[in-house]
C-alpha cells in the first residue's frame, strides 16, 4: 500500500517537473540563445520478491537541454562571415552611393573645367571667360575635396564603430568570465548542468563571434578560454582581457585595436582579426575598399592639377608673363609619417611629385638595421634589402621624391601615404583672371621681304614634364638662309651654329622651343623666333589645356606612357567601388542565406515549438491526473482495508 | 523536419522583407528612369556610362568650338568680302584715272574717291569683332594692327593664327594675320602702298604715267588676288566645319544612345517586373497570416 502511495507521488512529482519544464520551455520561446528543454525520466529500481522484480515507478533523472554541439559550431562559423560582410557591406555601400550620385560626383565638375578652358580658348581676352575658369577651376578643387571630406568622414566613422565593438568585445569577455566561474562552481557541486547558465554563455560566445570570429578551448572543469585573432586571450577561466583602441602609431587618420597587458599597449595584427566578425569587416574594409578610394581620387587630384600646372606653366599670361601654377598642391601629399616608436633621427623630407608615375599604394618602409625594406600595401609585397639610395630610387619610381637626413635605428618604420589626401590637397592658385596663360610665350615671324614663300610655324614650347623653362625661351633668334639647303643661327643660347642643314618640315629646336620651316627658302630668308609681346589674342596654350583632357595622363605603364585620362581613371574608380559593393553584397546575400540554412537546423533541433509545448502540456497533464489517480485508488483501497471489521 | 516555432515566423518575416527590396529596387528604378542606381548594380555599365559621358562630353564640346568657329570666321569672310569690293572700286577709279581727256580737277576728285577707298580698307583692316579684339592684328589682337604713319599704313601685328580644336585630333585655323591677308611692306602687293602711291601720282599735276597706273592696276591685282586667296580658304575651312559638324552631331547621337543602353531602365520590362513582384509579396504576406493563425493553444 505505501508503496503503491510512493509510487504514485513520485509519478506525481514527475509529471510536474515535466509540467515546469514545457513552461520553462513555453515562456523562454522567445529568449535569445535558449535551448529547449527535456525532462529525462527512468524507471526506479525494481523491487525484487519471490514472485520476480516488481516496478517501482519512474523517476527524473536530469533536466537537459537539447543542444549539438556540431550544430552550434555551424552557425557560429556562418553567423561571424555573415557579420563581416554585413559591416563590410555598410560601408563600401557608403562610396558606392557617394558615386551614384550624379550631381556630387567628379564627372560634370570635371566637365565644366574643361569646358571652361575651351571657352577662354574660343575667347581668349575675355575676362569673363576666365573667370569662368578660374570659377570652374575652383568648384572642381571644392568637388574634390568634398569628396574627400566624406571618406575622411567613413574612415573616422570606421573609428568610432571600432569604438563600440570594443567596448563590447570587453563587456563579453567579462561576462564569459563570470558565466565560466558560476558554471564551474554549478557543476561542482551538484554534478549536473546548469542548462541556463549554458545557453547565457553560448549566446554571449555567439554575440562576441558576431563582433570578432572567436577560437574556443573547452576546460575540463567546464569552462571555455576564448581567443581571437592569432590567438589572443580574450577569456582564461575566471579571467577576462581587456582591449583598447588606440592612435595608429604610424597611419595618423585612423586608430587600431591594441591588446591591453597591464599598462602596456600591443597591437593586434589587423590581417588576423580580418577573419571574421563585424570587426573584421571594417578593418578588411578600411585596409582594402576605402584605402582604394581615397588614394584613386588622390591620383586623380594630384594628377590633373600638376599636369595642369605643367602645361600651364609653358604658358603666358595676358599681362605677358610667363604662366604660374593654376592649382595649389598641399605640403600634405604625399604624407610621410614616422613610427611614433621610432628611436633613430632619420627625416624624409619631400621633393615633389611626378603625377604620371604616381600608384594607389601605401608603401610601409621599414630598417632592420643594416637595410631597408619597402612593403606595397596593394600588391602586398615586400622588397628588402634596399640601400638608401635604392629605396629612394624605389619611391621614385612610384613617383615620389625624397631626401633623407639623419640616421634610422634598426626597426625603426615610416608610412608614406602618396595620395590619401591628394583629393583634399589641391586648390586654385590663381586668383586674377588675367594671370590665366592662355597664350604660348613665343610666337614666330618670316621677314615680308623674304623673296620664297617658304613658311614659318607657329612654334611650340617643348612640354617638359617639370618645369622651369629654359632660361632663354624668349630670347630673339634668328634662322639666316645662306643657300637653298643651309641656315645660320643666331640669338642668346642658342650657341651661333652657321650652315645648319635645312629639311623642309624638320624640327627646329633652341632654347626649349621646335618650329618647323616649309617650302623652299632661299639665300637672304629671315625667319625669326621672338617673344610674344602683346599676344594677347594668341590661344594656343588654352588650346593646348583644354585637349590635356583628351590625353591619357596617368598610370605610367614600364615603358613610362601614360595608360589612362583623368576620366578614365574615375571611371575604373567607379568600377573598383561597384565590384567591390557587388561582390560583398553577394557574399552578404549567400552567408546569410547559409546562416539562415545553419539557424534552421540548429533550431529545428532546440528551438521551441509551440504546438509540441501545448501537447506536452496535455501529456503531462494527463500523467498527472492518472498519477493523482494512483494515490486515489490506493487511498480507496486503504479506505477498504480500514472498512473490514 | 522538426521546426520550432521561432524558425517559422522567421522564415516567414525574411521572406516578406526580401521581396519588399527587390519590389522598392523596381520602383526606384522606374521612379528615377535609370536601371542602374549605383555603381554596385552593374559596375561594368557604370564605368562605361563614367567614359562615354566623357566622349559625349567631349564631342559636344567640339560642337560649340564649331560654333565658335564659324562666328569667328563668318565675320571674317564678310570683312574679306567688303575687302575686295573695295578693291573693285578702286580699281575701277584706277582705271578712270587713265583717261587722257580727264583735268586736274577731275583728277583731284578722283583722287578724292581713292582716298576714301583707301580709308574704308584701313577701317576694314583694322575691325574689330563683338569682343572688342583686332580681327587682323595676328596675336597682338589688343592693339590697332595697321597704323597710318606718314606715307602708308604701317602693320604692327604679328603673324599668329589662332585655332580651334573641332575633332578629336584636328584644330582648325580661325583667324588670318594681318600680314596674310594684306602682305603690308610687300613692294607688289601691298594695296596701303599700291593706292598711297597712285594718290600721289594723281595730285601731283598732269596726267598720270603710264608707268604708274601699270603698278597701281598690278598692285591692286595682286592685293586683290591675295584677299580671294584668303576668302577662299575661309571658304574651305566654313564647308570643313560643316562636315565635322555633321560627323560630331552623328557620334554624339551614338554616344546618346550608348549611355542610355548602359544605365536607363526598360519601362515595358520593369514594369512587368513590378507587377509580378507585388503578387508574390502579397502572396507572402498572405500565407504568413494563414500559418501564423495555426497554433494548438487556439484549441486548447
Amino acid at each position: 500500500m505505501a508503496g503503491l502511495i510512493g509510487v504514485g507521488v513520485s509519478a506525481v512529482n514527475n509529471a510536474q517537473i515535466g509540467l515546469l519544464t514545457t513552461q520553462h520551455n513555453i515562456a523562454n520561446a522567445n529568449t535569445p540563445g535558449f535551448n529547449r528543454q527535456q525532462t529525462v525520466q527512468t524507471t526506479s529500481f525494481a523491487q525484487q520478491t519471490g514472485a520476480g522484480f516488481i516496478g517501482q515507478g519512474a523517476q527524473v533523472e536530469t533536466v537537459r537541454r537539447v543542444y549539438n554541439e556540431y550544430l552550434g559550431s555551424q552557425v557560429l562559423s556562418a553567423s561571424t562571415q555573415a557579420q563581416f560582410s554585413d559591416a563590410f557591406l555598410g560601408q563600401v555601400s557608403q562610396i558606392d552611393n557617394l558615386l551614384a550620385d550624379t550631381t556630387a560626383s567628379l564627372s560634370p565638375a570635371l566637365q565644366g573645367f574643361f569646358t571652361a578652358a575651351n571657352t577662354v580658348a574660343a575667347n581668349t581676352t575675355s575676362i569673363a571667360a576666365r573667370q569662368t575658369l578660374l570659377s570652374s577651376g575652383e568648384t572642381l578643387a571644392s568637388r574634390f575635396q568634398s569628396l574627400a571630406n566624406r571618406l575622411d568622414e567613413i574612415r573616422t566613422g570606421v573609428d568610432t564603430q571600432l569604438g563600440a565593438q570594443i567596448t563590447s568585445i570587453n563587456t563579453y569577455s567579462a561576462q564569459i568570465a563570470e558565466l565560466n566561474q558560476r558554471i564551474a562552481e554549478s557543476q561542482g557541486s551538484s554534478n549536473q548542468t546548469p542548462n541556463d547558465l549554458l545557453d547565457q554563455r553560448d549566446q554571449a560566445i555567439a554575440k562576441l563571434n558576431e563582433i570578432a570570429k572567436v577560437s574556443i578551448v573547452k576546460q575540463t572543469d567546464g569552462t571555455y578560454n576564448v581567443f581571437v585573432g592569432t590567438g589572443q586571450t580574450l577569456v582564461i577561466g575566471s579571467k577576462a582581457s581587456t582591449l583598447a583602441l588606440r592612435d595608429d602609431p604610424l597611419d595618423p587618420g585612423q586608430k587600431n585595436v591594441n591588446y591591453v597587458f597591464g599598462n602596456t599597449f600591443v597591437p593586434i595584427p589587423e590581417l588576423s582579426l580580418e577573419s571574421g566578425g563585424a570587426l573584421g569587416g571594417l578593418l578588411a574594409f578600411r585596409r582594402t575598399s576605402l584605402d582604394a578610394a581615397q588614394n584613386s581620387l588622390g591620383r586623380i587630384a594630384l594628377g590633373l592639377a600638376q599636369t595642369f600646372n605643367n602645361q600651364h606653366r609653358l604658358g603666358q599670361d595676358l599681362n605677358g608673363n610667363l604662366g604660374g601654377n593654376f592649382f595649389n598642391i598641399a605640403a600634405s601629399s604625399p604624407l610621410i609619417k614616422g613610427d611614433n616608436n621610432n628611436t633613430g633621427s632619420l627625416v624624409f623630407t619631400a621633393g615633389g611629385i611626378n603625377a604620371g608615375k604616381l600608384t594607389t599604394s601605401n608603401y610601409l618602409v621599414s630598417f632592420n638595421g643594416t637595410t631597408y625594406s619597402l612593403t606595397d600595401s596593394v600588391s602586398n609585397t615586400t622588397t628588402s634589402g634596399l640601400s638608401n639610395a635604392q629605396l629612394l630610387t624605389a619611391l621614385s619610381n612610384v613617383g615620389i621624391t625624397l631626401t633623407t637626413g639623419g640616421t634610422p635605428a634598426s626597426g625603426d618604420r615610416f608610412l608614406i601615404l602618396p595620395t590619401r589626401n591628394g583629393a583634399r590637397d589641391v586648390s586654385v592658385a590663381l586668383t586674377d583672371p588675367s594671370t590665366i596663360a592662355a597664350a604660348a610665350p613665343i610666337r614666330t615671324r618670316a621677314n615680308t621681304t623674304n623673296t620664297s614663300s617658304a613658311t614659318i610655324s607657329q612654334g611650340a614650347v617643348d612640354s617638359a614634364t617639370q618645369p622651369p623653362l629654359n632660361a632663354n625661351l624668349q630670347a630673339s633668334v634668328t634662322l639666316t638662309f645662306t643657300g637653298a639647303g643651309t641656315f645660320d643661327v643666331s640669338g642668346t643660347g642658342t650657341g651661333n651654329p652657321t650652315g645648319v642643314v635645312y629639311s623642309a618640315g624638320g624640327n627646329i629646336s633652341y632654347n626649349g622651343w621646335t618650329v618647323q620651316i616649309n617650302g623652299a627658302p632661299v639665300a637672304g630668308d629671315v625667319f625669326t623666333v621672338s617673344t610674344n609681346t602683346g599676344g594677347v589674342g594668341d590661344n594656343r596654350n588654352a588650346v593646348s589645356l583644354a585637349t590635356l583632357q583628351l590625353n591619357n595622363t596617368l598610370a605610367n605603364n614600364t615603358a613610362g606612357n601614360p595608360t589612362t585620362s583623368y576620366q578614365g581613371a574615375y571611371a575604373q574608380l567607379v568600377s573598383t567601388v561597384g565590384n567591390d559593393t557587388r561582390r560583398v553584397s553577394n557574399n552578404s546575400t549567400a552567408q546569410q542565406a547559409l546562416l539562415n540554412t545553419n539557424i534552421q537546423a540548429q533550431q529545428s533541433l532546440s528551438g521551441v515549438n509551440l504546438d509540441e509545448e501545448a501537447a506536452n502540456l496535455l501529456r503531462f497533464q494527463q500523467a498527472y491526473q492518472a498519477a493523482a489517480k494512483i494515490i486515489q485508488t490506493s487511498s480507496t483501497l486503504f479506505d477498504t482495508i480500514l472498512n473490514i471489521r | 523536419m522538426r521546426i520550432s516555432t521561432n524558425t517559422l515566423f522567421e522564415l516567414g518575416v525574411n521572406s516578406i522583407n526580401n521581396q519588399l527590396s527587390t519590389l522598392l529596387k523596381t520602383q526606384q528604378q522606374i521612379a528615377s528612369g535609370r536601371r542602374v542606381q549605383t555603381p554596385s548594380d552593374d559596375p561594368v555599365a557604370s564605368s562605361a556610362a563614367v567614359e562615354t559621358e566623357r566622349s559625349l562630353n567631349i564631342t559636344t564640346q567640339h560642337l560649340e568650338n564649331i560654333a565658335n568657329a564659324r562666328s569667328t570666321l563668318s565675320l571674317e569672310e564678310s570683312v574679306t568680302a567688303s575687302i575686295n569690293r573695295v578693291y573693285q572700286q578702286a580699281r575701277q577709279t584706277v582705271i578712270s584715272a587713265g583717261n587722257a581727256g580727264l583735268s586736274d580737277a577731275d583728277r583731284a576728285t578722283l583722287a578724292t574717291t581713292l582716298r576714301s577707298n583707301y580709308d574704308e580698307l584701313l577701317s576694314l583692316a583694322n575691325n574689330r569683332d563683338g569682343q572688342g579684339d583686332y580681327l587682323f592684328a595676328g596675336f597682338s589682337t589688343s592693339a590697332q594692327p595697321f597704323t597710318q604713319a606718314t606715307g602708308a599704313a604701317v602693320y604692327v601685328g604679328d603673324q599668329g593664327q589662332r585655332k580651334l580644336q573641332i575633332a578629336p585630333s584636328r584644330q582648325i585655323n580661325i583667324s588670318d594675320s594681318g600680314q596674310d591677308l594684306f602682305k603690308p611692306g610687300s613692294t607688289v602687293s601691298d594695296p596701303f602702298n599700291t593706292l598711297e602711291n597712285f594718290i600721289t601720282a594723281l595730285t601731283s599735276g598732269g596726267p598720270v604715267s603710264g608707268a604708274s597706273l601699270d603698278a597701281a592696276l598690278n598692285g591692286i591685282d595682286a592685293a586683290q588676288g591675295n584677299a580671294l586667296r584668303i576668302q577662299s580658304t575661309l571658304g574651305s575651312r566654313l564647308n570643313e566645319l560643316d562636315s565635322t559638324e555633321i560627323t560630331g552631331q552623328d557620334t554624339n547621337l551614338q554616344y546618346q544612345t550608348t549611355l542610355s543602353n548602359l544605365r536607363d531602365v526598360d519601362f515595358t520590362r520593369a514594369i512587368s517586373d513590378l507587377t509580378r513582384q507585388q503578387t508574390s509579396l502579397e502572396a507572402a504576406q498572405k500565407s504568413f497570416v494563414n500559418i501564423q493563425n495555426l497554433s494548438l493553444f487556439k484549441l486548447l
